[in-house]
């Protein structure tokens, strides 16, 4: 494999995992709660990209489509079940394993174990000989934007800023009028639209079925254990390394071992830095404060 | 809008600006709170002293929404808040310092600022309002500090500035000079008067007898989650069941 064949493998692979997680850790770093339907709200993105893209709506708008409609879906379903569970981190592991269930087996009762997919847009770049697939180099770029997009939203917004003071301390946060309760709503369905989002931009890469979620969850809770509680550093650590560490296994021995290096570096990191990635920075920069 | 700094002059007036009605708060046997009716009235500096566990802080909690009470009425301006929620009470004009600071120790002090501030003031007016409470509180040059680097002394005086913020109308105060040294003491006892002046009904809880008798005009003695006594500063001190059940052990 050339140079450009192992950016190109690292790229897709780095892009895989920051998409595929960014969803999940938005909701477990700021709400503490780990959404075991994470895979589900992943796949019902790929339906609605594919349903729509069939039904003549242009790919792209298709896909925006699906962060916008999880995105909704997620807030209905925190209103509905997961506001009653906010502080209850087991309840909610339990919850959101049932809701995990009846939508995957709710999308095999109403489309069948798999729907007609749509093909991957963009065709291909020649580089030495070898072809790369320019929609997933446009993975890559999105997978940075999403990080973008996160930093801007927590850093520069008002919900941010009242989403990063909730995430400290509910109480000061309430006493100074933030309305916590909104704060977590709105932050659940952020997560949900990035996990629908994930779901649109890889619904034309993969064949859609309810168990399509299956294929993000492993990497996406590696990525999320390794990076730590912050959303935007864990999860930008966690992908540069995870990613760099699969490409090279997967170049080397091939794909079984680039995913099993995944987990051995998850092993390895919740021994020595429990808090993760994002954990070891921010000790770091309280360290060099303090010296 | 005018900041709360900015108002005239306060006079105490006969209007009630809280109400406690026969407040009670039991966590399981135990009466923390009980039968308590306690009237704050708007400009006054009221001042809640009595043993530990006689149940100030629960009151303050109970005033704030953190706790549901388990019998009894709470009274803003008239309005029976009992069952509204904690930021709905911060939104009317009810702010608190608490006893441990109650700031968020990872942000900056411009961030937590930014954070008291923004459902107040205008975006284009927040530096300005930020920059002045924080020389009010003598910490503007720790604008960019991250909180938990800054002293106890620091931390209350920024927590009170959070509260300013929320340009409340009562301002609670839990132990306010709480482990300070006697000119931070001195600072606090004068800014609390300075804020008092300046129109905003405070009631606060304090065990430093010399900085209740430096600024509250009115003392409501707890004991046993009862209202025990209640009267000017030379009443309270004057009263020889006070002193045998506090003042004489403090």
């Amino acid at each position: 494999m050339s140079i450009f064949g192992f950016i190109y493998q690292y790229m897709d692979n780095f892009a895989f995992l920051i998409l595929a997680a960014i969803g999940l850790a938005v909701i477990f770093g700021m709400m503490g709660i780990i959404n075991l339907a994470h895979g589900e709200f992943i796949m019902l993105g790929a339906y609605i990209t594919t349903l729509a893209t069939m039904a003549g709506i242009p790919l792209f708008i298709s896909i925006a489509l699906s962060a916008l409609l999880v995105g909704i879906y997620g807030f209905i379903i925190d209103r509905l079940i997961i506001s009653k569970l906010y502080g209850r981190t087991l309840d909610s592991v339990v919850a959101t394993w049932g809701i995990s269930m009846i939508m995957a087996q709710g999308m095999l009762i109403i489309f069948g174990p798999s729907i007609q997919g749509v093909g991957t847009p963009l065709g291909s770049l020649s580089i030495g000989g070898e072809n790369y697939s320019v929609y997933r180099i446009l993975l890559f770029v999105i997978a940075i934007a999403v990080l973008g997009v996160i930093y801007w939203v927590f850093m520069h917004t008002k919900f941010g800023l009242q989403s990063r003071a909730t995430m400290q301390s509910q109480e000061i946060a309430r006493s100074l009028g933030v309305n916590t309760n909104k704060v977590y709503s709105l932050t659940f369905m952020l997560g949900a639209a990035f996990a629908g989002l994930t779901g649109g931009l890889y619904a034309p890469t993969m064949a859609v079925s309810p168990s399509f979620g299956n294929s993000f969850l492993m990497q996406s809770f590696v990525t999320v254990i390794v990076g730590g509680s912050n959303p935007l550093i864990g999860t930008f650590l966690s992908g540069g390394v995870l990613g760099f560490v699969n490409s090279a296994l997967n170049m080397i021995w091939g794909t079984f071992y680039g995913r099993l290096g995944l987990l051995i570096v998850a092993i390895i990191v919740i021994r020595l830095i429990p808090l993760g990635f994002s954990g070891l920075v921010e000790k770091k920069l309280m360290r060099g404060r303090d010296a | 809008m005018d900041t709360v700094l900015t108002r005239s002059a306060n006079k105490v007036s006969v209007k009630s600006i809280l109400e406690l009605k026969n407040l009670g708060k039991y966590f399981g046997g135990i009466r923390a709170v009980d039968g308590v009716d306690l009237s704050i009235r708007e400009g006054e500096l009221h001042c809640l002293i009595g043993p530990n566990g006689a149940g100030k802080s629960t009151i303050f909690k109970m005033i704030m929404g953190v706790y549901e009470p388990s019998v009894g009425s709470v009274y803003f301006e008239g309005k029976d808040i009992t069952k509204k929620k904690n930021w709905e009470r911060a939104d009317m004009g009810l702010s608190i310092k608490m006893q441990i600071p109650g700031v968020f120790g990872e942000l900056s002090v411009y961030d937590n600022m930014r954070i008291a501030t923004q459902k107040h003031t205008k975006l284009a007016k927040m530096d300005e309002e930020i920059t002045k409470l924080l020389d009010l509180m003598d910490v503007r040059h720790l604008k960019n500090e991250i909180v938990n680097n800054l002293s106890h002394g620091q931390q209350q005086w920024l927590e009170i500035a959070m509260s300013l913020a929320c340009k409340p109308r009562l301002l609670l105060l839990d132990e306010p000079a709480a482990g300070m040294g006697p000119e931070e003491t001195e600072f606090t006892a004068q800014l609390v008067r300075k804020l008092n002046k300046e129109g905003i009904t405070i009631l606060f809880i304090d065990h430093d007898m010399d900085f209740v008798r430096q600024i509250a005009q009115k003392v409501t003695v707890l004991h046993f989650g009862q209202k025990f006594a209640e009267g000017t500063i030379s009443e309270i001190e004057s009263n020889e069941e006070v002193v045998q059940i506090y003042l004489g052990n403090g």
